[in-house]
């Protein structure tokens, strides 16, 4: 029986290589997603080959099968309740007896399986021998050998499992869990082919064995299962915790007893990897190398955006320019003040969001990330955190925007919201223009110190915010710290490129339709009613600044700061543009610097001008990263809560530092 | 490691308390839920061979080798992990 459709699930380890061959059978045809309800991404692809449509899934990285993790849950689902027609397990060929692990458990479901042998090219340098044939007999399932990054054996792959799927169901090696467990899934497995709908959608030997190892979901898909009552009943005599540690061990030993017959020098001596590790971790140099290397990550970003920031600039003015030809009315203002004015003001950020996100592709690949995980896992810990949020703290002195985006390593969703939550904190780019012009203005040769202060401060607030975060709203301990340390690898300039522009593309996507929305609601109240001057006293959003500046007064704002906030809302550096024009300065910094230095006219005196920055370092953040920050949690009240929790913090400790500042003299 | 076997059996011997390069062999995993689990699925079952590579620069959390891979936990995780020393390492 011939189907037109097929459909592919792509399953193995984090980083074998899944996203390379992913890439390499899909190329350009593919689409990226979330799988409903969770943040896990989802990615499928099309391919024609032979004749057949392929629909290509890419399931997340997993070790295991069972429910530990989202990332697990969702795989496990998809192999388990969507049935592909066939499953490409990849296997890294360099690290046999993890990997096989999971292969035990997708034969155990029975779902149909060719495996994908893959970085052959390091496992032949490294002198491994493995018999392929014999391998493949003694599980039962065709191995096809590839190279991902070359794009060996590709087309091997995809007529295996073609094969494997016009094959009708044949006998499958199961692993032998010892008389006495046989006997209880046998039992399990008689109750459970009494509820037809359970045993017709799942193999009852499979849902036996999830049974006896205490598998939360599996329990759950019993619930007004006829079977229920008595399976329920059944478990409770067994000590499910010895059956569980029974189970992985019986896998573990299948495995024993296959490898030493398919590999002889399989095992790896002192390569490589120890060696760099035997300094990257050491005690003494760990943290050292670390900060370097995180210090060049940051030089790398700011010295090579430059150019780009220039070009982009560049286009922009350009385009500012032969909008202001065009002469007055709306259109040129919604094109010029509104879309050029504040879609470049944020796309200005680009080159930095990039090759930050290229950056961390590129320690990604090449294994160090996990290593900055477990050198700061102890420092994160103690504040309610795991080492993997520290890589997206430290990103947030970048662009928080990337920072956000890079919580998805984060596997535990506690951690991974706290850490959304408090990244914002973390002074990016944009707000150190605003900075740096008002405390040059107001506070001279201490300028440094203060601005030195204001990242302090809140890399502070962050830190607070996780432990109360920790202690009200996301209770609990953070996840447990078991990872991998993979080898290390020379990360490839493709592969990198194609993780960077994966992320790239997903913050146009999102983060660019609500940075459009936000800056033509904010173009609109600026601009209208028709007639005023844009961004003045009486356009709606001077109306606004008018009605809310009561309420900023505390804080030692006036209307026209109010509206500068209103409009940083776009990005935190057009404060200062915006004080610009309300200050009847123009974009010329100079004169600005002239309008609002001169304290007994403008109303700023260093207390005001303090206050202010400190409320800009902390505010809501800006459209970009809500947008950013929408798509990661997938709710508008997780978004609406960090823009209201940063906004408060940020009116207390404006309102603290302003009143502090005011009694030691510095208020006028 | 005579004081040790006074305040408590050598076979209550917890991973966690192993000295870089010591080998040790996995005789049973403490504790319950997904902690748990995940131990055992990276590999840490019982007769594994484990032996501890070194700790992070600020001592947690730690690396050790199973299962011819590298895995790192913290010394809370570790902990669940009950062992028996096969070849005690210098104690750096
Ligand atoms: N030497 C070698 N390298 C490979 C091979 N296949 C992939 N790589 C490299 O291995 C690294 C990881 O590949 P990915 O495709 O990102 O792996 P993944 O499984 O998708 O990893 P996660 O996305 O972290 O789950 C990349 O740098 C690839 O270039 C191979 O066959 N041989």
């Amino acid at each position: 029986m011939m189907k037109d459709k097929m459909t592919i699930a792509l399953a193995g380890n984090p980083n074998v290589g899944k996203t390379t061959i992913f890439n390499n059978l899909t190329g350009t045809r593919q689409h990226v997603g979330n799988w409903p309800g969770v943040t896990v991404e989802k990615k499928v692809g099309t391919k024609t080959y032979k004749n057949r449509e392929l629909e290509i899934v890419d399931l997340p990285g997993t070790y295991s099968l069972t429910a530990y993790s989202i990332d697990e849950v969702v795989a496990r689902d998809y192999i388990v309740e969507e049935k592909p027609d066939v499953v490409i397990h990849i296997v890294d060929a360099t690290n046999l007896e993890r990997n096989l692990y999971l292969t035990t458990q997708l034969m155990e479901h029975g779902a149909k399986v060719v495996i994908a042998l893959n970085m052959m090219d390091m496992a032949r340098e490294r002198g491994d021998q493995i018999d392929i044939d014999k391998l493949s007999s003694l599980l039962e399932i065709p191995i096809v050998e590839t190279v991902g990054c070359d794009g060996i054996g590709m087309d091997e792959l995809l007529d295996e499992a073609l094969e494997e799927v016009n094959k009708g169901p044949h006998h499958h090696h199961v692993v032998g869990y010892g008389k006495d467990v046989e006997r209880y899934i046998g039992e399990l497995a008689i109750i459970i082919q009494k509820d037809e709908v359970l045993a017709k959608k799942y193999p009852s030997r499979w849902v036996a064995i999830k049974l006896l190892e205490n598998d939360e979901e599996v329990l759950k898909k019993l619930k007004g299962s006829p079977a229920e009552k008595e399976i329920r009943k059944k478990l409770k005599a067994i000590d499910t915790d010895e059956m569980e540690a029974h189970m992985a061990d019986k896998r573990y030993e299948a495995i024993g007893s296959i490898l030493p017959q398919t590999c002889s020098i399989c095992v790896p001596k002192m390569n490589v990897s120890d060696m760099i590790d035997k300094v990257v971790t050491n005690k003494y140099l760990g943290i050292p190398i670390f900060l370097a290397m995180m210090w060049g990550a940051f030089e790398i970003t700011f010295t090579f955006a430059v150019p780009f920031m220039e070009i982009i600039d560049m286009i922009f003015g350009g385009l500012a320019g032969v909008i202001s030809g065009m002469g007055n009315g709306w259109l040129p203002s919604l094109l010029g003040d509104g879309i050029i004015g504040g879609v470049g003001s944020v796309l200005i950020f680009l080159p930095n969001i990039l090759i930050l996100f290229w950056i961390l592709a590129l320690l990604e690949d090449s294994g160090y990330l996990a290593r900055a995980a477990f050198i700061m896992d102890k420092l994160m810990y103690n504040l309610g955190l795991h080492g993997k949020s520290f890589i997206p703290m430290l990103m947030g002195f970048g662009c928080t925007v990337p920072a956000i985006m890079a919580t998805r390593s984060i596997e535990d969703n506690k951690d991974r919201m706290i850490t959304i939550m408090v990244a914002p904190f973390m002074s990016c780019g944009a707000r150190l223009p605003v900075y740096v012009i008002l405390a040059g203005i107001f506070f001279g040769g201490a300028a440094g110190s203060v601005i030195f202060s204001l990242y302090a401060l809140g890399i502070l607030v962050a830190i607070l915010s996780a432990v109360l975060l920790r202690k009200t709203l996301f209770k609990g301990k953070p996840a447990p710290f078991i990872m991998e340390l993979p080898p290390y690898r020379v990360p490839t300039l493709k592969t990198s490129l194609i993780h960077m522009w994966e992320r790239g593309q997903m913050y146009l996507k999102k983060a660019g339709t609500i940075i459009f929305l936000g800056v033509i609601i904010i173009w609109v109240l600026a601009y209208f009613p028709s007639g005023v001057e844009y961004g003045s006293e009486d356009s709606y959003i001077g109306m606004m600044g008018k009605v809310i500046a009561p309420i900023f007064a505390p804080l030692g704002f006036d209307w026209r700061i109010a509206v500068a906030l209103i409009f940083g809302f776009v990005a935190k550096e057009i404060v200062i543009g915006a004080m610009g024009v309300l200050y009847g300065a123009g974009d010329n910094e100079e004169l600005l610097s002239d309008a609002i230095s001169d304290s007994s006219s403008s109303g700023i005196y260093p207390a005001h001008a303090l206050s202010l920055m400190v409320f800009t370092l902390l505010y809501m953040p800006c459209i970009a990263v809500v947008g950013v920050i929408k798509k990661e949690t997938g709710s508008w009240k997780w978004t609406l809560f960090a823009v209201l929790y940063s906004t408060g913090l940020a009116y207390i400790a404006a309102f603290i530092v302003f009143r502090i500042a005011s009694a030691m003299g510095y208020g006028g | 490691m005579t004081e040790e076997c006074l305040t408590k059996p050598e076979t209550e011997y917890a991973l966690s308390e192993a000295e870089p390069g010591t080998r040790v062999k996995v005789v049973h995993i403490k504790g319950k839920g997904a902690a748990r689990r995940r131990i055992l699925d990276m590999g840490m079952v019982p007769g594994a061979e484990v032996k501890v590579i070194r700790k992070a620069p600020m001592g947690d959390p730690i690396e050790f080798e199973v299962k011819n891979y590298k895995l790192s936990m913290r010394k809370a995780e570790a902990e669940l992990v009950i062992v028996d020393i096969l070849e005690r390492g210098k104690n750096l």
